[in-house]
């Protein structure tokens, strides 16, 4: 991965005294550093050069979140849905993969850290020790990458250890980095998972352009199953292309040379959406792309995905190549309709409720807040 | 600034410096010029070589008067040391304005004028002149009329004649010329309503992407040739044609389901009024089914209809497509 190093830093006059800021300005010593009142006032220049969305990047803008930090995943809507929550402490991410939904949905296209990490971790406690009798799982990979910032914020020093003392939730780190040098000491008691998004090397090098390698990630995921992390994996999005299931075939078996199975919480099947929009900026940004030429469909959401029966092929192979090597990790499908799981998976959860409840367990959560309880023994 | 007769030998009528008209001949010109003569004064900038004026504003008087054989023309003369360019050339805009809408290909000639020839910075443009041209002060809007000015000739007068929407000229003038030049003779002999404009250059340039050659290759391919030369169908055919063999091409799976849902949908041997449609894009197994029925004999039939249906193997291989 190529580290986030920003060519300037501005910082929010309200962000100037907290602690968070400190720190990271400390470990950006060096970078030049103003500060501002008002953060829309810097959009204008952010956006005046033609290629802002790469330009803008070189800004790291350090701010308080005066709104929700925590929601629920947008998801949720799709007819099967694990009932997910995001946690938003970051807006933006330098990794650079030319799919990436952010470039069309961020009004800023600055990276943006929210300083006021106190308040997050506040509004998470709150929320989920009010509903004891639910469990909470939620990530922090939503509007950013949850450890490629990690080495200059230190957040995971904040959220595992949170984590740790809430019975009823469990957090999922999710990153196409190698950064995980800072979860070494942490105490996380079960309530952690670390998760890598995967693709074929050959799809690393061409659309996730500053991302760890596929071999990096997975040293790193086998580095986390040492220090006592359960870990998850992520096939989201899956790239159809002439000769994907050689790849892809290959991938699953990395993953296991690597982890063992009783260590990988789950494996998430997703094919590439997105929305129309976003096409024109990845031919824009990305013209060596072949993102944007698969077979699409409009989809929910006003997304387009692939036309269904090439997505029910490559869960259904997927699906096989893991239960090659470990039939009893359990694969989903994120925003997927009934027919498809059924056609693909071999089953579909009869409702949300249903499979979120089955990832509860999973996660090691039981509703009640007892004990974690790993493994999974079963498919859906 | 002098106002005076001057000779229409003594002003170079190819410069085009401060030209703004797209149509530089109009037949309505000459007819004004023959009926009732010159009202207005010319406007031109006094010059050394080649010859004396150069034309700032009445390009189209100019070329009518040549044409009807006349020697000398009333003009106001602005001398080069009073004005910068920018300065003579905003006095042709104002005029232009003064009295008529520009048409897209004139403001995209002003525009270019300005920045290319008048090296008008491209914040002033966005901030001062593309409102002042009734558009949207946007740096996009500018990018896209200074790359209009690129646009092939035969392209421009498609889109004067209505035959190419704005934002299609505005992406073939983003290719090359060669590309453009590739383009045109398929898009003379063809018709496309504004969305099927936009689809055939989505579907070409996602083809031209994939295959990594140009939107002119894609577009001259034997079988589309083949379907533009074809004397039996008309304009608008050869587009909706052309269209659906790139839409194939594009998209193999979806046209080949489509296909057989057709195929397999006519062995069921129903009659027109039972319409049988799929999930759209088969996005699941689901079939509707609608019909109508003005007695209780035509529900009766229509009912056996489907039972007939039934029995065939085709209803099976209507779910199994996707």
């Amino acid at each position: 991965m190529i580290p986030y190093r920003p060519e300037r830093i501005v910082v929010q006059e309200e962000a100037c005294n907290d602690a968070t800021t400190h720190e990271m300005l400390r470990r950006l010593h060096g970078v030049p550093t103003s500060t501002v009142r008002d953060v829309d006032s810097l959009l204008p220049e952010l956006r005046a050069a033609s290629d802002f969305r790469t330009t803008a990047k070189r800004t790291l803008i350090l701010m308080r979140n005066r709104g929700s930090f925590m929601k629920k995943c947008p998801g949720a809507g799709a007819e099967i849905c694990c009932n997910y929550f995001v946690i938003n402490y970051a807006l933006n991410c330098h990794l650079e993969c030319t799919y990436c939904i952010l470039q069309s949905f961020l009004n800023n296209p600055a990276v943006i850290i929210y300083t006021n990490i106190d308040d997050l971790m506040r509004e998470v406690e709150e929320k989920v020790q009010s509903a004891p009798g639910r469990v909470f799982r939620i990530g922090t990979g939503e509007t950013a990458d949850s450890l490629a910032l990690d080495d200059i914020t230190s957040y995971s020093h904040c959220l595992v250890p949170l984590f740790r003392s809430l019975p009823n939730a469990v957090l999922e780190l999710k990153t196409k980095s190698a950064q995980v040098a800072n979860l070494r000491t942490l105490d996380h008691g079960g309530h952690t998972v670390i998760s890598w998004s995967l693709n074929p090397e050959r799809i690393i090098r061409k659309e996730e352009l500053k991302t760890a390698t596929l071999e990096e990630r997975l040293d790193a995921a086998r580095q986390c199953r040492e220090w006592g992390f359960r870990v998850g994996f992520h096939f989201d999005p899956l790239i159809y292309y002439e000769g994907w299931e050689r790849d892809y075939e290959e991938v699953v078996h990395e993953i296991f040379r690597h982890v063992d199975p009783e260590g990988i919480c789950w494996i998430s099947l997703g094919c590439l959406r997105f929305t129309p929009d976003l096409k024109d900026i990845v031919r824009r940004r990305f013209p060596g792309s072949s993102v944007p030429y698969g077979e699409f469909v409009p989809g929910s959401h006003g997304k387009q995905r692939y036309f269904r029966p090439i997505r029910q092929e490559m869960y259904s192979r997927m699906r096989a190549w893991i239960g090659e090597h470990a039939p009893q990790v359990f694969v989903y499908l994120c925003m997927e309709n009934r027919a498809v799981w059924e056609e693909s998976i071999g089953q579909a959860p009869s409702s949300s409720d249903e499979l979120a409840a089955k990832m509860d367990l999973l996660a090691g959560i039981n509703p009640d807040g007892s004990s974690p309880c790993f493994g999974a023994e079963e498919t859906l | 600034m002098i106002l005076g007769e001057v000779a229409l030998a003594a002003i170079d009528i190819e410069d085009e410096s401060f030209r703004i008209s797209e149509d530089l001949d109009p037949a309505a010109m000459d007819l004004s010029l023959q009926a009732i003569g010159l009202i207005n004064p010319v406007m031109l900038l006094e010059c050394t070589a080649p010859s004396g004026y150069r034309i700032v504003c009445g390009f189209r008087r100019l070329r009518a008067l040549r044409r009807l054989a006349g020697s000398k023309v009333a003009a106001r003369i602005l001398q080069p040391a009073e004005l910068s360019t920018l300065e003579v050339f905003l006095r042709a805009v104002w005029d232009n304005l003064a009295h008529r809408q520009l048409c897209p290909l004139e403001k995209a000639r002003v525009l270019f004028t300005l920045r290319h020839k008048c090296a008008v910075e491209g914040d002033l443009l966005v901030a001062h002149f593309l409102p002042l041209l009734g558009l949207s002060s946007h740096r996009n809007v500018l990018q896209g009329y200074l790359a209009l000015h690129q646009l092939h000739p035969e392209l421009r007068r498609l889109l004067n004649a209505g035959h190419l929407t704005m934002s299609s000229a505005e992406r073939l003038a983003r290719t090359t010329p060669a590309t453009q030049a590739g383009s045109v003779a398929l898009l003379q002999k063809i018709r496309l309503s504004a969305s099927l404009q936009r689809e055939v250059l989505d579907l070409s340039g996602d083809l031209a992407a994939v295959t990594r050659t140009t939107l002119a290759d894609v577009l001259n391919q034997l079988e589309i040739r083949s379907i533009a030369d074809d004397p039996c169908l008309s304009a608008f055919q050869k587009g909706e044609q052309i269209h659906g063999f790139l839409y194939r091409q594009r998209n193999p799976r979806i046209s080949r389901a489509r296909e057989t849902f057709q195929a397999e949908k006519e062995g069921l041997n129903l009659p027109g009024t039972i319409r049988l449609s799929p999930d759209p894009f088969f996005e699941s197994p689901r079939l509707r089914v609608e019909f109508d029925a003005a007695s209780a004999k035509a529900f009766r039939e229509t009912v056996e209809a489907l039972e007939r249906a039934c029995r065939t193997t085709s209803l099976e291989r209507l779910f199994e497509i996707s």
